[in-house]
């Protein structure tokens, strides 16, 4: 029985050798990998602080035909302290990987369809010690999305798309307001900012320009609204979001510049309830505190010099709040004032390539934060931060 | 059954038997012959089979592709082509002038396919390679994939006669007399391997893979474009705005096998302070009459209070320091290392503060005494003179107040009513530091006696302790004890053992992770200097509050300086 | 060389905060974690690029900083046990990684002073590799690996040790790490090859970019831990193929 097992197995593997065969010429399938990563030196008001980040994704495509292909994108990034605001504070770390698989069928010579799914971890980390699982702020998303893209002339695209996206923060609960909130009974197994994202937005690119508008709606499952007199209301949050986006690309010889307008709107039935201490009984109530409007500006200008691919960006936000008022340095409320915030931003990457793949790269920024709201125990807000970096990075 | 598997052997393995090489294809001008001494025919079909011993050779504007087992090799135009083996275990093809490329794959273990010319013999292995040669022995190789065995037909006069030639390298010859040369594929040859060498393709579809491989990874590097622009616009959505410095959380079971979630944060009540607390909810917390078996029958430590749903507890820490902390966390270390840096007070304050009107507490303070250079609890604490040696001893303060009431006793707001005779209990001090007349709830202090005991566990991290209180500084205000059980609990509640904990394979971050303190506070009556069982507040049972190390872990390293200047 | 310092230098944490603070904070980290600090060090001698294009197995030493100054005593065999396109085109490369480290220091420490009762620091590792050719001079590459590694320092119990304001204390703990691996190799020129890879480990986060520079005899390289007490580690190996 074994030695008939054995030439079976012979057999069938002679058949494999015998049956499969493919040349370079019938490949369909290509792959590509992206590899960046920058360390550098923070300067903030007196302080200095290593920190430095890494993004690199990997991707695969596969061509059923010529109108249909399967695309698979990997991406992972660590992003450690920076002076950067997209941060939560400036010490955090943070470890995000995610995958999305995209189908995209071909319906005619001017109609595509894009499906895709995706899945999502955030790790998050306040300090240098400690490790990253566990923590509260940790997050996982799954979802999926759809796109269409309508191709009207050599010109035109125009492209039409919905995303949902279901975020659970498995490890987060807030037992400070059940405390501050009499007759609350929270939830002990996480989950308090839970919540439903659904974006819808649409695109269109004309000849240099391109227009775009984006709405957000994020529905949370267990948050509650905070009232007037300082309890949990029956309400669940809701936040809305819609973001206007005009844009150009115009290249003169070796120049490259895509300039582009943002303006954001967004609303939230959120209130808030701001304790001076953990034993502090006359909270200050803010109807609205999350609305704000916002007017941004980025200018991204590519160009080469003495050999080194540059590319300088210039950015400008100015956020005003509709009903947030700002704080004084002791955390009381400036009634009579709306709070506005103010970022300025300036960064430049000198790339010197090494090969056909590497570049080695200089990085300076530079922001400058200001803002009527003088109470910074935990988000600084008026500063002027710097960093200096080098790095490398891989692309085909 | 045997019969069965030969037949198959004979179906599936035939081809692995016998193998020969066709011609699958042709364009213009193609010839070929079946021997050396046979004429040159014109081929006149497609998969013509040419024989062992046979050629093939193409003319002007003539190109041809030929397939032999599953390689395929491609003539371009003025090129011959000479056919010596081709079995499934050996390949050999002499090229006698012209350009070839082939592509071989699915080549069985200890097979050989090799290309000859007259100066050279080239072993493929799984490649993609182009070969131009001529009849003067002039040889060009170009590797795209894979390795190729080297050997010259004629050894030369110095160096290897054999060697590889690996994955992305040309080899020429020019001249037998000279050293061979070696070098990176060119771009030019690359595209010119990768192009469509079919005979019949015209010359728009030549490069046509190219460009479709060119359109794939197009393609396929914007969707990874999106794919980041995506992930970058809905990152916003997920921040969330910070009101505290740092933030812990934990769900665990307690010694009393209750689910425990544990919140722990970190907050500065103002620039002079932080504080540091621990909130620990449990939806369900049972009746038990002694917490362990260490503490069973010991007289002190009986809970009296039965079960309760949504039970909250509290312990928090509030530091108030000489001068303002700086904002920035990274400058906790020098701010800690500086000289002229110290705590002016500090409140230890544990609270059952399941009911807003009726926070049952228990709390210790610590004032700085510029004279010791050190922080101290005595009757210091309190407003009262230290001017006896009984009054140096450890001052209690507990009591039942309403919510509001709390901050008085967390940020130190608290001073003994009639400090010249103080009979315990407490009230608001003024800002200029006397006593005011509003009372602080139903609170007193004690000064501490010398009346305990202390029971400390076998082989675990446990300890019982039980201290007798003079209410205030005067004996007919009576007296209460202050019982607390301490406990080291793993996640899942059990009792740490000190051996198992000390010996451990663990990290300190690992025992961060899967420990915590549990202490169990009892404020009770006096029987005739003795502890009775009875709580010395009606309704008012225990303090059952659980301590992360989270958040004192993460702050290790920027305050470090701290503990070592004030650990003592 | 000045390019070399000058690196070191800007990525040191704190460079501009007192120098004895940075290096407190640094010794904290290590305290809390030993096992995981020795682990970075036993990485980087971890063998992480594909076999070269002509070899059936890769042999490493690393030198530096690995042997040299840590004492790890290392070796990492990467065997191929598939070469790209054997039976299809679209066949990656396979090959099989695995390694050892042992600290003989270590013991040398036990023998030459009364303070260190015991010491054991030993490592090992196994992978899988896959790569596929992009174009001729290109591939990338990708896999998985398990690495593990015990750490154990016993020190006299009748004295308090302290580095630079923190108490050592003993240990005696192993880390266990699941990585997944991805990069780029590139060849330069004749047996000169440049790569560049992430690692990721899967079960406690730990990243690691690596740049490598090798050839026929030896392999330079950085390797970056962005999360690690020394961000940069510059390594030198002994790579030979056959």
């Amino acid at each position: 029985m074994v030695s008939d097992m054995k030439l079976l197995i012979y057999i069938y593997l002679c058949s494999i050798n015998v049956l499969s065969a493919e040349s370079v010429d019938e490949r369909r399938f290509v792959n590509y990998i992206d590899i960046s990563f920058l360390q550098g030196m923070n300067f903030e008001k007196g302080a200095s602080y290593s920190g430095g980040n890494m993004n690199s994704s990997i991707g695969f495509l596969y061509d059923f035909n010529e109108n249909k292909s399967l695309s698979l994108d990997y991406l992972l990034s660590y992003s450690g302290p920076s002076i950067s605001y997209e941060n939560r504070f400036f010490d955090e770390r943070i470890i995000n990987h995610s995958a999305m698989i995209e189908y995209s069928t071909r319906l005619s010579k001017y109609v595509r369809l894009r499906p895709h799914i995706y899945y999502g971890k955030e790790y998050r980390k306040d300090s240098a010690i400690g490790d990253f699982t566990d923590n509260l702020y940790n997050n996982d998303s799954k979802g999926f999305g759809f796109s269409m893209d309508y191709y009207p002339s050599r010109d035109n695209t125009f492209t039409t798309y919905m995303v949902y996206r279901k975020i659970e923060f498995p490890n987060y609960t807030d037992l400070l307001y059940e405390f501050l909130n009499p007759g609350v009974a929270t939830e002990i197994g996480g989950g308090l900012y839970d919540n439903n994202l659904y974006r819808f937005g649409a695109k269109l690119m004309s000849g240099d320009f391109f227009y775009s508008v984006d709405y957000t709606m994020q529905r949370y499952t267990n948050q509650k609204i905070v009232e007037s007199d300082a309890s949990y209301g029956n309400d669940k949050q809701k936040d809305d979001e819609v973001e206007l986006k005009i844009g150009m690309q115009h290249k003169i010889s070796d120049l490259s510049i895509y300039p582009a307008f943002t303006y954001t709107v967004h609303s939230s039935n959120q209130n808030f309830l701001r304790f001076k201490s953990f034993t502090d009984v006359t909270p200050v109530f803010i109807a609205d505190a999350y609305d704000y409007k916002e007017l941004g500006f980025d200018l991204p200008v590519y160009f080469k010099f003495i050999g080194l691919d540059m590319n300088l960006s210039a950015g400008f936000k100015n956020r005003d709040y509709s009903k947030r008022p700002p704080r004084d340095s002791e955390n009381n409320y400036i009634y009579g004032k709306k709070e506005n915030d103010r970022l300025f931003s300036f960064s430049l990457t000198a790339s010197k390539k090494i090969n056909d793949l590497a570049s080695f790269v200089f990085y300076y920024s530079i922001v400058n934060s200001s803002s009527n709201n003088k109470f910074e125990y935990y988000i600084p807000f008026n500063y002027t931060g710097q960093m200096f970096g080098i790095g490398y990075k891989i692309s085909y | 059954m045997r019969f069965f598997y030969i037949f198959a052997l004979l179906v599936f393995l035939s081809p692995c038997l016998y193998s020969e090489i066709s011609i699958v294809d042709y364009n213009g001008d193609v010839k070929f012959r079946k021997n050396t001494f046979s004429e040159w025919e014109s081929v006149n079909e497609k998969n013509m089979v040419i024989p062992d011993g046979g050629a093939v050779k193409t003319d002007t504007n003539s190109k041809a592709k030929l397939l032999v087992n599953k390689s395929t090799v491609w003539m371009k135009e003025n090129t011959a082509l000479e056919i010596e083996s081709t079995s499934e275990y050996f390949t050999s093809l002499g090229l006698v002038y012209g350009k070839i490329k082939a592509s071989s794959f699915g080549l069985v273990k200890n097979s050989m396919f090799q290309i000859r010319t007259i100066t050279a013999i080239f072993g493929i292995r799984g490649t993609d390679i182009m070969i131009v040669g001529d009849i003067n022995g002039k040889v060009l190789i170009n590797v795209l994939f894979g390795e190729v065995d080297f050997e010259y037909a004629i050894p030369p006069k110095t160096g290897k006669r054999s060697f590889i030639i690996t994955q992305g390298m040309y080899f020429s010859i020019e001249d037998l007399e000279k050293p061979y040369k070696m070098g990176l594929i060119s771009k030019e040859y690359e595209n010119e391997i990768l192009s469509n060498w079919d005979p019949f393709i015209s010359s728009d579809d030549v490069l046509k893979n190219l460009y479709e491989m060119d359109n794939r990874m197009r393609r396929l590097r914007s969707f990874v474009l999106y794919s980041k622009a995506l992930n970058n616009d809905l990152k916003k959505f997920i921040y969330k705005e910070r009101e505290i410095d740092f933030e812990a959380g934990r769900t665990l079971k307690d010694i009393h096998g209750n689910t425990v979630r544990v919140d722990q944060r970190l907050l500065r009540p103002d620039e002079n302070s932080l504080e540091l607390f621990n909130i620990v909810k449990r939806k369900n917390y049972s009746d038990y009459s002694y917490s362990s078996s260490y503490s069973s029958g010991l007289p002190g430590f009986k809970y009296n209070g039965g079960g309760v749903t949504n039970r909250l507890d509290s312990f928090i820490i509030t530091f108030n320091f000489n001068k303002p902390l700086p904002d920035n966390v990274n400058k906790w270390s020098s701010y800690f290392n500086d000289d002229f840096v110290r705590p002016e007070w500090v409140t230890f304050v544990s609270a059952d503060i399941t009911s807003a009107n009726n926070l049952f507490f228990a709390a210790k303070a610590y004032k700085y005494d510029e004279q010791r250079d050190k922080l101290v609890n005595n009757t210091e604490v309190v407003g009262v003179t230290q001017n006896t040696q009984e009054r140096d001893n450890e001052v209690v303060l507990t009591g039942v107040i309403n919510k509001s009431s709390l901050s008085d006793i967390t940020g130190f707001k608290f001073i003994a009513d009639n400090i010249s005779s103080p009979d315990g209990r407490l009230v608001l001090k003024d800002l200029n530091g006397n006593p005011t007349s509003s009372q602080i709830g139903n609170s007193i202090w004690g000064l501490k006696t010398s009346a305990s005991s202390d029971n400390y566990c076998d082989n675990r991290f446990c300890q019982m302790k039980s201290d007798q209180y003079k209410i205030g500084d005067n004996s007919s205000s009576g007296y209460f004890w202050f019982s607390e059980e301490d406990y080291l609990i793993s996640n899942s509640g059990s009792i740490r053992e000190r051996d198992a904990l000390l010996d451990s394979n663990k990290n300190i971050g690992e025992l961060v992770k899967d420990n915590s303190f549990e202490s169990v506070i009892y404020v009770k009556k006096d029987s005739g200097g003795s502890i009775s069982d009875d709580d010395y507040f009606a309704g008012h049972h225990n303090i059952d509050i659980i301590i992360i190390p989270d958040i004192p872990f993460y702050l290790f390293d920027k305050t470090l300086d701290a503990y070592n200047r004030w650990k003592n | 060389m000045k390019l070399f310092l000058f690196i070191f230098f800007i990525f040191s944490p704190n460079t501009f905060a007192s120098l004895e603070d940075t290096g407190s904070e640094m010794v904290a980290q290590i305290v809390s974690d030993p096992a995981r600090f020795f682990y970075e060090i036993k990485a980087d001698s971890e063998e992480s690029l594909p076999v070269s294009s002509g070899k059936t197995y890769t042999l490493s030493v690393e030198l530096f900083p690995t042997l040299v100054p840590f004492t790890y005593a290392n070796a990492s065999l990467n065997y191929n046990i598939y070469k790209e396109g054997k039976l299809s085109a679209n066949m990656p490369q396979i090959d099989l990684m695995i390694g050892a480290q042992y600290m003989f220091g270590s013991k040398i420490a036990v023998n030459l002073t009364n303070d260190i009762n015991d010491a054991n620091f030993w490592g090992y590792d196994a992978g899988v590799m896959f790569s596929n050719s992009f174009n001729s001079r290109t591939r990338t590459f990708y896999g998985y690996r398990h690495s593990f590694i015990s750490a154990k320092l016993d020190l006299k119990k009748d004295k308090n040790y302290e580095l630079l304001g923190v108490r050592i204390n003993s240990f005696d703990s192993s880390f266990s790490e699941n990585s997944i691996i991805f990069g780029v190799e590139t060849l330069k020129d004749i047996n000169k090859y440049w790569a560049m890879q992430i690692n990721y480990g899967l079960s406690n986060n730990t990243l690691v970019a690596r740049l490598s520079w090798y050839g026929k005899w030896f392999e330079l390289g950085f390797n970056i831990y962005p999360e690690g007490v020394l961000v940069v580690h510059p390594t030198w190996s002994l790579r030979l193929g056959f």
